[in-house]
């Protein structure tokens, strides 16, 4: 069990005014079995109009909207998780898990990753032991690289580079053990010591979900602070946005996680220009 | 048909037509990627329905509805579908018309198809068959509507010698399918815009309804409701949109990012409650052509009542033993994709080169799942009449079913016809034309 | 209907305006069609120069090809129609079937008179259909606004024409008395400096017609 302290900071420049700004994030951690949000806060701004909801699968997210000309788009969530509750949470009864069985736009595999899936000898044993297998498998052929892809890149795609980031090995994973047959999900969330945000996978087996992290090959138990699930990364888009305005954006996101202990630890922080986990596109 | 002798309308069809031309009755095609507006051509000669007949086809299209939209109800919630395997699940996750962000929504008063269109032929066998149902933005009926009207004026008549039920009041019978669901406010119809094949439709629907047409830019969306914005800036809720934009494109923010011709958020005050969207998203699970085989089932499961009107004899090669039958009839098949629709994605098996057939059961062993196979029906022929001559044309009959609290189907229909004689296929966008559809009232 | 977005009222506004762009020409264009049935005069530039429109045209033929019926023309009087046309169609709940039909069907007669040896036949029916659209626009439409604004477009249009025009004094002092009283009932909010400076204007003796043009654009600045 860990008490983990995070901070979360989205910054959107926009190098004209924009107006008519219509956004949704979805950056606001879930109490579930495996973490409770003892404290949090959320500061948007620009925001005129602000509403709360939950989407289909159960996340929070936050929508609105901003007509005054603006230069600056900035949310920023902080508080405390405690984790590592519980090793898994509960799951939907098994006639309800099939949209988390078909692959989708990011996950469906080509020849090549079907041609793996066919080469891997997955031996016999549960869900769980079936995908740490795949898991491994796949940490063996790729390799961890930032810059090669990018948000709207495939599992194909990244297969067939054999390298990338959090959200690559996730939706390889989905897609691998979507062919096994076995009930996954995406989930995006924060790290300990990572300065952006992250992406897993969760497993579901005999009525519970357990997270896999593929990236690190680990599992999820005490360090991870997650955001939201869905069938993959488009589902779990932490920020969204149109506006009116012929403006270019640089985006900035800040991600820290530390433990809070007697010492105060400093989690690393890390700045990043690219536009890792967000979209938004201009109207 | 002795009402065909009775009606001096026939002589009437240049008169007919250049009214049709004078209200601009048109609808929208694209060609080498730019815009025509065209004449939709229309046949004098009515499908005659009499009394008798219709009630069958009334009982029948009432139930197929109402189970209908149980399914998206069930689908879209509980599952007990799922629970109880009378649908395979991945019918329901690989269909394109499956939208994961309607999960645990119902909508006001419950109505997902508030206006079906279901596309029916009569065999020659003298039995009505469901071809498809269409949940999501069925098109069509305001040019019966109009038709109906100009043929009244053109030739009195014939009105006179034949009682036919009257259609015009279809605006009525919408308005009163969308006040029912209105959440507080205003109705509009929201157009994608006059490029839209079905412009000429929007336009004329939102003037026999007395309500505003807007398109995206009129609407905003401000602490979880949705507003109509005039001119003087002042804003008006809305409570019930009906919707000529596919899902697709409804919600930038919610579906297509990159969607233009949608209104941001509107889905999300939709989840609220605020709204109704009419016809509800994700509808198109329950028109697919996958599903379609399901629907005979989903009345048993849902009404428990036996289908009273039939689907053409479908096979699922998903199955094995329809495989084996797609395999040993091949052609005698019809097989249609069912990623597809207006009459693309069709194929008989007996019009297949040695080679198409080849490459064809290849695709189809592959991947079972994205088609299905028809017998091919033999259809009853209409009329037509072509400078003073008659022809036979194959046909098909689109029914309208509205649902409020009760499902009502709309005493009449958009009769399609190819025009050409070899075609099966009648979509407008594919050369067809339309006629009349008359319901004797006795 | 009531409520009516930023879209419809200009749309209203500029059917009002290009269906009297459209009537206006016609009837100019007829009488020097008339005259050119016989010379073969290059009265044509005259023409051009009293629209303030671009001579583009190369021979009397090509004028009479082009300024009628010209696609790619900015002035001719088929894409004025067809702006008309444009605005009309995206109207039709607003002002009824029955009064965008009007539009619809001077459109065809356009297009018949585009392969007719005497188009003045077809430009006729024109005529009549743009009377026929202004009566049902007064008699037809329940709503004040919507009826008002349409004329509105019209009384700014003639105006800003009769300038270009040179028409007599009479004639202009008609239309600016006509669209002071129209001007409030569209409900619009409009320039009162712009209208207070053309009713000055058309005091004076020689009238200062590029000065009431460039008064009477301004009208819906504010």
């Amino acid at each position: 069990m860990k008490k983990l302290k995070f901070r979360y900071a989205l910054r959107i420049e926009f190098d004209m005014p924009v107006t008519q700004h219509s956004f949704t994030v979805r950056c606001l951690p879930v109490s579930d079995e495996r973490q409770a949000i003892l404290q949090q806060n959320i500061h948007i701004l620009p925001k005129e109009f602000l509403s709360e909801n939950r989407d289909s699968f159960g996340n929070i997210y936050f929508f609105g909207r901003t007509e005054a000309p603006h230069n600056l788009f900035e949310v920023v969530t902080e508080g405390i998780a405690q984790t590592g509750l519980a090793k898994g949470t509960k799951a939907e009864e098994e006639y309800r898990l099939g949209m988390f069985l078909g692959q989708t736009f990011y996950t469906k595999p080509d020849e090549a990753l079907k041609a793996f899936f066919d080469g891997m000898k997955i031996p016999a044993g549960t869900r769980l032991q079936k995908s740490q297998f795949i898991m491994e498998a796949i940490r063996e052929k790729f390799a961890y690289v930032s810059g090669v892809t990018n948000i709207s890149t495939t599992a194909a795609q990244a297969w067939k580079m054999k390298q990338g980031v959090c959200q690559d090995y996730s939706h390889i994973m989905l897609s691998l053990c979507r062919m096994a047959g076995i009930p996954c999900r995406y989930v995006a969330g924060m790290l300990i010591g990572e300065g952006l945000s992250h992406a897993w996978v969760e497993i579901e087996e005999d009525g519970m979900w357990y997270g896999l992290d593929p990236t690190n090959g680990t599992e999820v138990l005490e360090d991870h602070i997650k955001i939201s699930h869905g069938r993959d990364y488009e589902d779990c888009l932490i920020n969204q946005g149109v506006f009116t305005g012929l403006a270019k954006q640089s985006q900035s996101i800040s991600v820290s996680v530390m433990e809070e202990v007697e010492e105060k630890k400093e989690g690393k922080e890390k700045h990043d220009h690219i536009n890792s986990q967000c979209t938004s596109s201009s109207r | 048909m002795e009402v065909r002798e009775r009606i001096d309308l026939l002589e009437r069809a240049d008169i007919v037509n250049s009214l049709l031309a004078r209200y601009g009755v048109k609808f929208g095609i694209y060609k080498n990627n730019t815009f025509h507006e065209q004449l939709f051509p229309f046949d004098p000669i009515p499908r005659v329905i009499g009394k008798e007949e219709f009630a069958y086809l009334e009982k029948g299209l009432k139930q197929r509805v109402q189970a209908l939209n149980l399914f998206l109800k069930d689908i879209y919630n509980e599952k007990k579908i799922l629970k109880d395997k009378i649908v395979p699940e991945e019918f329901i996750y690989a269909s394109s018309g499956y939208l994961a962000q309607c999960e645990g929504i119902v909508p006001s008063k419950g109505v997902f198809s508030h206006i079906s269109g279901i596309d029916l032929v009569l065999g020659k066998d003298g039995v009505w068959y469901i071809l498809e149902d269409n949940l999501r933005v069925p098109s069509g009926a305001s040019y019966p509507m109009i038709a109906r009207e100009l043929c009244r004026r053109s030739s009195p008549k014939t009105f006179q010698s034949v009682s036919v039920a009257d259609n015009r009041s279809y605006a009525e019978l919408l308005k009163k399918t969308l006040d029912y669901v209105n959440t507080g406010g205003l109705t509009v119809v929201l157009t994608p815009g006059r490029y839209n094949a079905a412009y000429f439709e929007h336009s004329y629907l939102a003037e026999k309804m007395k309500v505003p047409l807007v398109s995206s830019h009129d609407l905003i969306t401000e602490n979880d409701k949705l507003y109509f914005v005039d001119y003087s800036g002042k804003k008006e809720q809305v409570g019930a949109v009906y919707r000529r934009i596919s899902d697709e494109y409804l919600d930038p923010m919610n579906f297509n990012h990159e969607s233009v011709i949608g209104v941001p958020h509107i889905f999300d005050i939709y989840r609220k409650g605020n709204v109704a969207i009419v016809n509800a998203p994700g509808n198109g699970v329950a028109d697919d052509k996958g599903i379609y085989y399901f629907v005979p089932k989903m009345i048993r499961y849902y009404l428990g009542e036996e289908p009273i009107l039939h689907n053409a004899p479908t096979y699922l090669p998903y199955y094995e033993e329809d495989m084996t039958y797609v395999l040993e009839n091949f052609d005698k098949l019809v097989l249609k994709d069912v990623a597809e629709a207006g009459g693309y994605g069709v194929v008989f098996g007996n019009s297949m080169s040695s080679k198409q057939k080849e490459d064809f059961l290849v695709l189809l062993k592959r991947e079972p799942r994205r088609f299905i196979a028809q017998e091919v029906i033999d259809f009853c022929d209409l009329p037509i009449q072509e400078k003073g001559e008659q022809f036979e044309r194959k046909a098909d009959l689109r029914a309208f079913v509205l649902s409020s609290d009760e499902p009502v189907v709309w005493k009449s229909g958009l009769t399609r016809f190819s025009r050409n004689p070899d075609s099966f296929i009648v979509n407008s966008s594919q050369g067809g034309g339309f006629k009349d559809t008359w319901v004797l009232n006795q | 209907m009531g409520v009516k977005s930023v879209e419809h009222i200009d749309r209203l506004y500029w059917l009002g305006r290009y269906s009297e762009r459209v009537y206006t020409t016609i009837k100019l264009y007829g009488k020097r069609f008339d005259s050119m049935i016989e010379e073969d005069a290059e009265g044509y530039e005259e023409f051009c120069q009293s629209l303030e429109i671009p001579n583009i045209y190369t021979s009397v033929e090509d004028f009479r090809e082009k300024y009628p019926f010209g696609r790619d023309d900015p002035n001719s009087i088929y894409s004025n129609l067809m702006r008309a046309y444009d605005n009309a169609i995206e109207l039709r709940e607003e002002i009824g079937s029955e009064t965008l039909a009007y539009v619809q069907m001077a459109v065809y007669e356009l297009n018949k008179a585009a392969i007719s040896d005497a188009p003045m036949i077809e430009f006729q029916n024109i005529l009549d259909d743009t009377l026929a659209f202004w009566g049902i626009v007064d008699d037809q439409i329940e709503d004040e606004e919507t009826r008002n604004i349409i004329k509105l477009g019209k009384r700014v249009e003639r105006i800003d024409l009769y300038g270009r025009l040179r028409v007599d004094r009479a004639s202009m002092r008609r239309e600016v008395h006509r669209i002071n009283g129209r001007i409030d009932r569209s409900g619009l909010r409009y320039n009162k400096q712009a209208l207070a400076r053309i009713n000055e204007l058309i005091e004076e003796e020689d009238l200062n017609y590029p000065e009431i043009v460039r008064e009477i654009e301004k009208i819906l600045e504010v």
